[in-house]
């Protein structure tokens, strides 16, 4: 995997893409401040997230931070910054 | 993770969606928690009351918790994870959707969302390649058995339950029950527990309640259970000219709380009368009519008409 330089909002609306393809909930009814599970990604949701969010961000993932950082907003900003 | 570990593989893909997850990690806790707390600490709780028993008796009070818990658990994973929860067959309250997904978590089948997309895997693909639990898939009617029965569990990849079950992962109440599934199994574990320590009297009534009560309820549960899986595509009656092979096992009929009519369900998955006839008797249709009158439960499906 390359590691590329990603901004927070570009990892922000991959995962409301992603969310919104995989839950098939409207992109416009996924609040980036609400948690993972509010928006129900449980922990089998959460791997398939993960392994294509991998792709996106050219490093590997592990799933436990969709706990440590539960927001779109939150994991989006620390994976950003991971990216520079 | 490496990209082996992480999701990709799938068995199958509908509608551009996986429906199982092939992850090291998933499988590995599925494995353990089929090994360890649906089947060996069951079946070493079960010895350990059998043996407690020559000891100290097993008299009124060990078949009342053993009844009671047993009646109070197959009400949660018959009523609930199977009729209510996944095949939607009638609508409750958020009281009586608790109430299921918390006794039926009692049984240490899984949490309820991810026992749900399991199950609707297997209708979908019953006894075709797909099905989670086929007795026919395994080249000998031993290897079948034992798969069906019990082995499915330890070899399994996690189904997706954004696939099979997104409307209960979207719906907040189920997904935080769901969440806190080994709260629930613990607290079925404690129940006769303290009813052993208050009714009987000290240590010896507590862990009366939590042998008898507690892992060897789980044990018969789940053997009876699995019995449904396994026996129940083997043995009995074909009434309906169903695509699979389902049986009506009506011995099992009791126990099983009227799942073992299990052609029938197969016939109408979505009724949550599964006793077709005025004798083929039905515990969990009994129960969904009592709080039908109770007015705890509505919009109850009924078989539809079919072509025997």
């Amino acid at each position: 995997m390359i590691k590329k330089l990603i901004t927070n909002e570009e990892i922000e609306d991959w995962l409301v893409s992603n969310i919104s393809q995989v839950l098939e909930i409207e992109k416009d009814e996924i609040d980036t401040t609400l948690t993972f599970n509010r928006l129900g990604v449980d922990s089998i949701t959460g791997v398939q997230i993960t392994g294509d969010l991998e792709e996106m961000v050219g490093f590997k993932i592990d799933t436990v931070l969709l706990f440590k950082y539960p927001t779109i907003e939150k994991i989006s900003s620390f994976l950003s910054e991971k990216t520079k | 993770m490496n990209k082996q570990q992480s999701v990709k593989a799938a068995q199958s893909i509908h509608g551009g969606k996986h429906v199982i997850v092939e992850n090291k990690m998933l499988q590995n806790s599925q494995k353990m928690h089929a090994i360890y707390i649906t089947n060996v600490i069951p079946t070493l709780g079960f010895i350990g009351a059998i043996i407690f028993s020559i000891y100290y008796g097993f008299g009124l009070f060990e078949v009342v918790i053993l009844v009671l818990m047993y009646f109070i658990s197959v009400t949660g994973m018959e009523v609930g994870y199977h009729r209510f929860f996944t095949h939607a067959s009638f609508k409750s309250n958020s009281f009586i959707t608790s109430f299921l997904a918390i006794t039926g978590s009692f049984c240490a089948m899984g949490p309820v969302i991810y026992w749900v997309a399991n199950h609707r895997r297997h209708h979908r693909h019953s006894d075709k390649d797909g099905d989670p639990h086929s007795p026919h898939k395994s080249g000998s009617f031993l290897k079948g058995l034992w798969h069906s029965h019990i082995g499915w569990q330890y070899e399994d990849n996690a189904p997706n339950t954004a696939y099979f079950a997104k409307e209960l992962l979207k719906n907040p109440l189920v997904f935080q029950l769901n969440k806190y599934y080994l709260v629930w199994l613990v607290l079925g574990l404690l129940i006769p527990t303290v009813i052993g320590f208050f009714i009987v009297g000290g240590w010896v009534g507590a862990l009366s309640g939590f042998l008898w009560g507690g892992l060897a309820r789980i044990f018969i549960v789940n053997q009876v259970t699995f019995s449904v899986t396994s026996l129940c595509h083997i043995y009995g009656k074909k009434e309906y000219d169903t695509n699979e092979e389902s049986r009506n096992l009506a011995i099992l009929a009791i126990p099983t709380f009227g799942q073992s009519w299990h052609n029938n369900h197969h016939a109408f998955p979505n009724s949550a009368y599964i006793g077709l006839k005025w004798w083929q008797i039905d515990i969990g249709g009994m129960i969904i009519t009592v709080l039908k009158f109770l007015g705890l439960a509505w919009d109850i499906q009924k078989p539809k008409k079919r072509i025997k």
